[in-house]
């Protein structure tokens, strides 16, 4: 489904306090099927932009075409649980968010909310605890009694038994080990290009930005600084510079390497793969 | 969550915020006992007057002290709806078996909804005024006497301010497990009891089993870092009394007088009854 922020904007009260313009006058629009990886320091409002896509925070102003849904400072609760069950949302450290007596009941609950069958709820909770790669002994295991890495594979098969049309997800990899967290994205690769999933991903690692994203959307300040494909996006040095990001490990040796040998690659390399045919065609190797 | 208005702080340099704690405290808890004595009508357009004296001078405008009583409104309107029609005397209006509204129900109805809602905003203005950490200091100072007693208050003072300490973290924990249960589906304040009160599940469980996480760990870190409570201890912050401070317990004497003085006057009474 396609996201279109059209002149957005959103706060949070604070009792009486309004926090000024936490996303400020955003417009842009995201394709469908697309990868996109939201970075920008941190109280940049990535976090807030995924919560508006979701509805769980409302815009003070402009409005979000979800699809077919539009959400708006006065959208209903119809509207916002239609959209919710179209857009699953996977919070930072989802795992806090388990509740249920099983494993099982856990995944179950979102898919019986939005008015599944019983027979589509079972199908669905096999096939995510599947797609996030637990077995199937877990189901009736406590999710309180596993371990942080599996309760949040756990968290996430919660949401994709949704059977969500777009997948926002907020650091995903957060805490996890390097493994773990390779093996999540990985995943989230695998539904976006099968089953044309839209996501978009918090990450604040620019080696997860060039491995899996297409596109990549920097916030600073609650505006957005660029929205653009990603091998763009890494290819204009002067703006990472001026940005002051860092670069993806391959990239980074890949300049390096430009500087010692004096020779200029053609293409911008984002994966290791990329790098290794780059310097075979430039005989280096 | 951002609605609850009660235990909240609101840094600022107001006369009020400016009190010694101890003595706002014993103010305010002062206020409160004194509510139980007014009497008549004209003493609570007393005790009245001087909240919204107290509001005032907090520099918190009036509109947010109602905000923090509305969370409230339904449980207190329903004991004032028992208190009214428990209560028989005066002229009655209406009546079926022990219950009655009569005109003297609505008046102690009446006057215990003042009760209520003068207690909420009181203890409101206190905590909006004073730093958690300065009421812990407070109340450790007040349960001082206990000592004496062999009883160790400092214990309760380090579990007071622990909990005062993890309110807001509390909160905001709240708001995140809500909205991660709403993009799951849940669609909170709609249903019957029932379905109301199954939806709580999913905030409770996760909010309970964080809080004992910390806990756990809070303890282990002060086990680690050899805290013993028992031992007597020096304190970071030092409270200081002043004259002010004096003179505003003063002022609950003049409040008291007030309260006395007034009590001679049935009026409203007089003239309903
Ligand atoms: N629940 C809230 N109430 C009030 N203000 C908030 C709330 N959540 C976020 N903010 C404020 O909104 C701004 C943007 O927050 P947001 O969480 O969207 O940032 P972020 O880019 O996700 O940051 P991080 O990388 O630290 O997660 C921050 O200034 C923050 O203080
Ligand atoms: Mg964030």
């Amino acid at each position: 489904m396609q996201i279109k922020f059209d002149q957005v904007s959103a706060d949070y009260q604070l009792g009486p306090i309004r926090a000024k313009n936490i996303i400020d006058d955003v417009s842009l629009q995201i394709a469908p099927a697309t990868f996109t990886a939201v970075i920008g320091q941190t109280g940049a409002g990535k976090t807030s932009l995924l919560k508006l896509i979701n509805g769980i925070l409302r815009p003070t102003s402009g409005s979000i075409q979800v699809g077919e849904f539009t959400l708006d400072h006065s959208a209903n609760k119809a509207t916002l649980n239609q959209v919710r069950s179209r857009v699953g949302m996977v919070f930072q450290f989802p795992e806090n968010q388990l509740f249920a007596e099983t494993v099982e009941a856990d995944i179950a609950f979102g898919p019986k909310n939005f008015n599944f069958s019983a027979e589509e709820v079972d199908q669905s909770v096999y096939r995510s605890l599947e797609r996030v790669g637990l077995d199937q002994s877990l189901l009736k295991r406590s999710p309180f009694s596993l371990s942080g890495g599996q309760q949040r594979r756990v968290a996430l098969a919660g949401v994709l038994a949704t059977k969500p049309d777009i997948l926002v997800l907020d650091e995903p990899g957060a805490g996890l080990d390097a493994r773990g967290k390779q093996e999540i994205f990985a995943l989230i690769k695998k539904l976006n290009q099968q089953d044309r999933v839209t996501v978009l991903v918090v990450t604040h690692d620019m080696n997860d930005v060039a491995i899996y994203a297409d596109h990549v959307l920097l916030l600073d300040q609650g505006k957005v600084i660029t929205y653009q494909e990603t091998r763009a996006f890494f290819s204009d040095q002067d703006q990472l510079t001026e940005w002051n990001l860092e670069l993806p490990d391959t990239l980074h040796l890949q300049r390096q390497i430009e500087q010692r040998t004096g020779i200029n690659f053609k293409q911008t390399s984002l994966t290791r793969t990329e790098l290794i045919d780059q310097l075979i065609e430039e005989k280096l190797l | 969550m951002n609605k609850l208005i009660l235990g909240r702080y609101f840094p600022g340099n107001s006369f009020l915020h400016r009190i010694d704690p101890r003595a706002k405290l014993l103010a305010a808890l002062y206020f409160i006992g004194l509510l139980f004595f007014v009497d008549y009508f004209v003493g609570f357009i007393w005790m009245i007057c001087f909240t919204l004296l107290v509001t005032k001078i907090s520099g918190v405008s009036l509109s947010i002290y109602l905000k923090g009583i509305k969370p409230l409104i339904w449980l207190i309107l329903m004991s004032v709806f028992f208190r009214v029609i428990f209560t028989v005397g005066g002229t009655i209006y209406f009546s079926k078996g022990p219950f009655a509204i009569s005109s003297y129900g609505l008046l102690l109805g009446f006057f215990s909804f003042n009760r209520f809602i003068l207690i909420i905003i009181i203890s409101t203005a206190l905590t909006l005024t004073t730093k958690p950490i300065d009421l812990t200091d407070a109340i450790d100072a007040l349960l001082k006497p206990l000592r004496l007693l062999g009883i160790s208050t400092a214990e309760f003072s380090l579990m007071l301010s622990i909990s005062l300490r993890f309110i807001p973290n509390l909160l905001d924990e709240t708001q995140k497990v809500l909205d991660a249960q709403r993009a799951r589906g849940v669609v909170f304040g709609e249903g019957n009891l029932l379905e109301q009160m199954k939806k709580i599940v999913p905030l409770i469980i996760p909010l309970f089993s964080s809080s004992l996480k910390r806990a756990e760990e809070m303890a282990d870190v002060l086990e680690v870092r050899g805290y013993q409570p028992s031992k007597k201890r020096s304190s970071f912050r030092q409270l200081s009394w002043r004259f002010h401070d004096t003179a505003s317990l003063l002022i609950m004497g003049v409040l008291t007088i007030g309260v006395i003085i007034l009590n001679q006057f049935p009026i409203i009474e007089q003239w309903l009854l």
